[in-house]
């Protein structure tokens, strides 16, 4: 296939110049044209010139014999393939076998049978013809290869920036994510929340491949863009199940777990949608809690169906959040058993100063020589105090359209919208109008997040919030709150006056709910700020943040009032 | 050995017993190439059966072998089955590494069937 383009040119070698003449008038005539040799060394010299695809060798000739010259011919390093036929009127086996051991295809014996010759060319050219389609192939193969590595590395970049982002290089916060995590489709993503949270998901979409990883890129736009402005553990698992459910192919999914980790009340809100249980543990005596998967995948259900409702669990400083994917417990050894999920939470339970690496250096040792780690991920957060968390919020992230110094508004969320709909990361953006309120972004957080919580748990649902000062009280409180939501009645109604124009800023913020109120003058007198003496109800933390916090009415309402510099 | 003197005899009247069809179909393939190449196949001939001589003389095998096996293809070849056979004979007693007095007997009826062939071939081709 080199330099004719027409007539494909076989190479014929035989010393005895009358079985070359037969030969080359009965090859011409099949259609191809000839190069004779009269000895094994003309032979290679005509083949290198030629590249002839086929060869027609005799076994016996002078100074180099068909054997020396088939192998050479077969040794060469050009990627086209060439037959080699020996000529031949050897009849004994080992001499038949050496024409085979030295790359014979084929032998065409004397006397030459021109029908015989002319089928062995014809069967010899198709072998050409899948050689060359077959090289053809391979060479758009690799290609293809070439272009797909290219692309994927391209993916992997772009995976990597968003599968693990944010918060993730906390002190407190070790994880493994496989450097090829692009082809498992695993991410790991945390955030801090105006609250002065912070928000984790974990993740694990079906299959292997670019399909598995290319959910990840909504994923973490919705997660970032939803952890940033306020949104809670179901507004973010309400959103990413909705996105994915409408976007990834039926049968792919996302095995997730959400959590909120709050370092000031010392929760943690989590949802887990198919991935293993994950664990607090807990150092000392406490038992160790686990993160139980109690949904279905995201992507799986209609928002209609999903259910979002998170569970809280207490967790004090320096307890231990392990989160992992079912790559390390799955891991098998070479006679097919699985790490497994017992012996995971065994090796994780003893306190570990390096409890990720102790971890795989155990389940590389399990899995000997199949070792590969590139499906394991896991993440070990230890819980902090909220002074050493620093879930410090970038405020500028959420500067929206600047102006409104001076404003009042009211908003009322009444019946099932308490249960469907969390007010506050919209009513924190209203706030964040006034643009030198934007710096207190966190405090605002935790003050609406403070008052609206105490004016639904406790004044709409009635919880009473001493449960929550033993463990198992604190579960119960938790269960009381998820069974009264179902069939909430009721309203909370905001009002905002805000007044930026002076040195000293006044945000004034009054929340009053439907429930019946409370006697607050007979639970202790009111103190420094205000009248909130009554622990129990949960708002002393907010005198530390606010210029003055006070019950009014019936008990029903709380008026809380924040003072700022605004610079002007 | 008896044989051997009576082919001695019949070669001056016997004619080659050679493959017919064979040579038809050559001459068909070879068209007006077809004497030249009979005349190309009887000189190498008789120019490698007189190295033969030589090669059984000094008792050198394997030039031996070559030259048989050589000889052996083009009698094939041009439809001279018997002869082919003559060296194929010759060929395998040099492989066999055979005394020189063994190899001289099997050249000798070689020799002979070649003459016969030759003549029969210029007789039936050649014209003039």
């Amino acid at each position: 296939m080199v330099s004719q383009a027409t007539t494909e040119s076989i190479l014929i070698a035989d010393d005895n110049l009358v079985d070359r003449t037969i030969l080359s008038k009965i090859v011409r005539q099949s259609g191809y044209s000839v190069v004779q040799a009269k000895d094994g060394v003309e032979a290679l010299e005509l083949y290198a010139q030629h590249s002839p695809r086929i060869v027609l060798l005799d076994a016996l000739m002078p100074r180099l014999d068909g054997f020396a010259v088939a192998r050479e011919i077969k040794n060469s390093p050009a990627g086209e393939f060439t037959s080699v036929v020996f000529l031949t009127s050897l009849t004994a086996a080992d001499e038949l076998a050496s024409c085979v051991n030295a790359g014979g295809d084929d032998f065409l014996s004397k006397p030459y049978n021109k029908v015989i010759l002319q089928a062995k060319l014809r069967a010899l050219q198709r072998v050409q013809d899948l050689h060359s389609k077959m090289q053809q192939q391979s060479s758009e193969l690799r290609k293809h290869n070439v272009h797909l590595v290219q692309e994927q590395e391209a993916a992997k970049a772009m995976f990597d920036s968003v599968a693990t982002r944010g918060f993730l290089d906390a002190p407190y916060i070790n994880y493994l994510l496989s450097p090829l995590a692009v082809f498992n489709g695993d991410v790991l993503m945390a955030a801090p929340t105006p609250r002065e949270t912070l928000m984790l998901l974990l993740g694990d979409f079906t299959g292997h491949g670019l399909t598995a990883s290319i959910g990840a890129m909504p994923l973490s736009e919705i997660f970032y863009g939803m952890a940033q402005k306020g949104f809670s553990v179901s507004d973010i698992v309400h959103e990413c199940n909705r996105k994915l459910n409408s976007i990834l192919p039926i049968g792919y999914f996302c095995c997730a777990i959400v959590a909120e980790l709050d370092f000031r009340k010392q929760t943690i809100n989590y949802w887990n949608g198919g991935l293993p249980p994950g664990f607090l543990i807990r150092p000392g005596a406490e038992a160790t809690v686990t993160l139980e998967p109690e949904h279905l995948p995201l992507g799986v259900l209609p928002s209609t169906r999903i259910s979002v409702v998170p569970k809280v669990i207490e967790a004090h400083p320096g307890d231990r959040l392990i989160l992992t994917t079912d790559g390390i417990i799955e891991a098998q050894n070479l006679e097919g058993e699985q790490f497994g999920y017992e012996r995971f939470a065994e090796e994780i339970a003893e306190p570990h100063e390096k409890c990720i690496e102790h971890l795989l250096a155990e389940v590389q040792e399990h899995m000997g020589e199949q070792s590969r780690d590139d499906d394991f991920t896991m993440a070990e957060i230890t819980m902090q105090s909220p002074e050493t968390a620093q879930v410090q919020f970038d405020s500028k992230s959420l500067e929206g359209e600047l102006g409104a110094d001076v404003w009042r508004s009211t908003y009322e969320l009444r019946d099932c919208s308490l249960k469907q709909f969390n007010p506050l990361p919209m009513l924190v953006r209203l706030l964040m109008h006034c643009p030198s309120l934007n710096a207190h972004v966190g405090d605002i957080q935790i003050v609406l997040s403070e008052l609206y919580s105490n004016a639904l748990e406790h004044g709409v649902l009635g919880l009473d919030s001493t449960l929550k000062q033993s463990a198992t009280g604190f579960q119960q409180y938790y269960e009381q709150r998820a069974a009264r939501l179902e069939s909430i009645k009721g309203s909370v109604f905001f009002e905002f006056d805000c007044d930026a124009r002076q040195p000293e800023g006044i945000l004034k913020i009054r929340v009053t709910d439907s429930g019946d109120g409370f006697d607050f003058r007979q639970c202790g007198g009111p103190n420094a700020k205000g009248n909130l003496g009554y622990h129990g109800r949960g708002l002393s933390l907010l005198s530390d943040l606010c210029h003055q916090v006070q019950h009014e009415g019936s008990g029903n309402t709380v008026s809380a009032e924040m003072h700022w510099e605004t610079g002007h | 050995m008896s044989e051997l003197s009576n082919e001695q005899d019949a070669v001056a009247n016997a004619a080659a017993d050679l493959d017919r069809q064979a040579l038809a179909e050559l001459q068909d393939l070879l068209e007006e190439d077809f004497v030249g190449l009979l005349e190309e196949f009887i000189d190498s001939s008789e120019q490698g059966a007189a190295d033969l001589v030589e090669h059984i003389e000094l008792l050198n095998y394997d030039a031996l072998r070559r030259g048989a096996h050589s000889l052996k293809g083009s009698a094939l070849n041009i439809g001279a089955p018997n002869l082919g056979a003559r060296w194929s004979a010759l060929e395998d007693a040099a492989v066999e590494n055979a005394t020189m007095k063994q190899l001289e007997s099997l050249l000798q009826p070689a020799r002979i069937e070649l003459e016969q062939t030759t003549d029969t071939l210029r007789k039936e081709f050649f014209s003039g």
